[in-house]
């Protein structure tokens, strides 16, 4: 299997904080070979440069192999760094959270967006922020906009297919209402998975009707672990009624054509 | 992908809901059977009835259909639901326990415990040596739900009836489970279930933590994969993970 998401470092908002060879030893027990990581100390710093700097360096040996995503401010960042992070050999990019303060339509944004999609993958990560902690005034103003989302990607896809022909895009930790919503604006190429709390805790068929919104094909197994128990997505789609093949597909073919990742 | 190989041992789930849909609980007992659980402790789903507050004729006839799932499954063991504001509560408390066979009270969101109207409720509870399971939210900034109970309205029933067994509801239903916890870690008549929807890393250790392992206790709350992966994967003993999955609940019944 491979995990298309995980984290190591430390949670700011509770005691929580694991290193990176521990967090990939978990992994492996659960039966990754693979897991895609980045810090969750630089997702919380304005500029997370010096974070994924550090991180680069961590090379830990372990039964589950580890490949790294830089942790990308889109309103902070240039293009020379954004190469910058490629030769340290990131395989992609995640945006950080959106109360960071930038607007995914600005026009450096969306600039910066497509200078790392063609430099790897691009996750765009809901709100990690634990809003249940938060006051709903506060909460509510630091979620992506579905419309502005879906123009974002349109401009994103449309520049980048013309340009380099990939668009390698992965939303995470998205609710189900979100994801359901954002299909009927938006009905391109994504990835999706399935980390949000509302998805993995939810006593219905989630995946399933997953399957049917964005196919078999686009869906991949991000566990969010350290965040979460990382059990509780390979359950989720243990239990699903879906086809084994796809089953087998979400836990390791799709993430592997997302991140370039050969099994 | 890795095949699904998960017993857990004949487990408890102390907390979990019925619905009218007979296709969804007979959906929840094949999981269950297929995971291990051999009790599931069930009360009829708030979200079935038509209020918070549903009228006595709705709340009899809910706990109906939960006797006739309980003499359908062997697994079901029936809560009775009650609404401390209908004039029959405590006579619908009695009668389920004492002439249904239920094994415990759950009360919702129609008032919070810390009111003295729940009183006579407890004590048909506190007489009978059954549990009390109370929905409990644990928000650090609450602002919709003004019936509904918090870690604060526990320590209050706590208090009162100290031998009372009172199970305070999914800690990890969201909110600040860290809070949660450290409000009744002194009161030993109250225990916690891991129900809800909630995959946080390390709720689980930080309740055995605060707590003991002896007052954590498994439950689903109908969302099983998520209540699974959590006691699954929680950095704990097995002793503990047995207390919580099993010996625990079976304490509280007297059967251990």
């Amino acid at each position: 299997m491979i995990d298309a998401l995980c984290m190591s470092g430390t949670y700011p908002f509770r005691y929580l904080s694991m290193s990176t060879e521990a967090v990939a030893s978990k992994l492996a027990l659960e039966g990754f070979r693979h897991c895609v990581m980045f810090n969750l100390t630089a997702l919380f710093h304005r500029d997370p440069w010096w974070a994924n700097v550090e991180f680069a360096k961590e090379d830990p040996s372990v039964n589950c192999t580890i490949h790294k995503l830089a942790v990308f401010n889109p309103d902070y960042e240039d293009k020379l760094r954004i190469r910058e992070y490629s030769k340290m050999g990131y395989v992609g990019f995640i945006t950080s959270p959106i109360y960071h303060g930038y607007r995914i339509m600005r026009r450096s944004v969306i600039s910066n967006l497509i200078e790392a999609l063609s430099n790897g993958a691009v996750v765009i990560l809901n709100l990690l922020e634990d809003l249940r902690q938060m006051h709903r005034a506060y909460s509510f103003r630091y979620r992506i906009m579905l419309g502005e989302l879906n123009d974002a990607l349109m401009t994103l896809k449309t520049t980048v297919k013309r340009e380099s022909g990939e668009f390698r895009v992965l939303l995470s930790h998205f609710p189900y209402n979100d994801l359901v919503n954002l299909r009927s604006l938006y009905n391109g190429d994504i990835y999706v998975d399935f980390a949000s709390s509302q998805v993995l805790g939810a006593p219905y068929s989630h995946i399933e009707e997953l399957v049917k919104l964005y196919g078999a094909s686009r869906l991949v197994l991000s566990t969010g672990f350290i965040m979460k128990y990382p059990k509780s997505s390979i359950l989720k789609l243990q239990l699903s009624k879906i086809q084994d093949k796809d089953k087998e597909a979400i836990s390791s073919i799709n993430a592997g054509g997302l991140y370039g990742i050969r099994t | 992908m890795v095949k699904l190989v998960i017993n857990l041992g004949g487990a408890v789930d102390v907390h979990t809901h019925c619905y009218p849909d007979m296709g969804f609980n007979e959906e929840m007992i094949r999981l269950s059977r297929m995971l291990g659980i051999e009790q599931l402790w069930v009360s009829y789903h708030p979200y079935a009835m038509t209020g918070f507050k549903p009228p006595s004729e709705e709340v009899w006839k809910a706990n109906e259909f939960v006797y006739e799932l309980s003499r359908k499954f062997k697994e079901v063991k029936g809560f009775v639901y009650v609404n401390p504001l209908n004039h029959d509560a405590v006579k619908m408390t009695e009668f389920f326990i004492k002439e249904r066979g239920f094994i415990g009270v759950k009360l919702y969101r129609a008032v919070r415990v810390s009111r003295r109207i729940v009183d006579p409720i407890i004590e048909v509870a506190v007489e009978n040596n059954v549990p009390i399971l109370v929905h409990t939210a644990h928000r650090l900034y609450p602002t919709s739900r003004p019936n509904e109970s918090e870690p604060e309205d526990i320590r209050s029933l706590a208090l009162r009836f100290p031998k009372a067994k009172i199970i305070m509801a999914h800690i990890t239903g969201g909110g600040d489970w860290e809070y949660a916890v450290s409000r009744v870690r002194d009161l030993l008549n109250v225990y916690v279930d891991i129900g809800g929807s909630v995959a946080d890393y390390g709720s689980v250790e930080e309740a055995v933590r605060v707590l003991g392992d002896d007052r954590v206790l498994f439950a689903t709350d109908t969302l099983i994969s998520a209540a699974v992966a959590r006691i699954m994967s929680a950095n704990i003993s097995e002793e503990s993970r047995i207390k919580i999955l099993k010996l625990n609940a079976m304490r509280i019944l007297g059967e251990q």
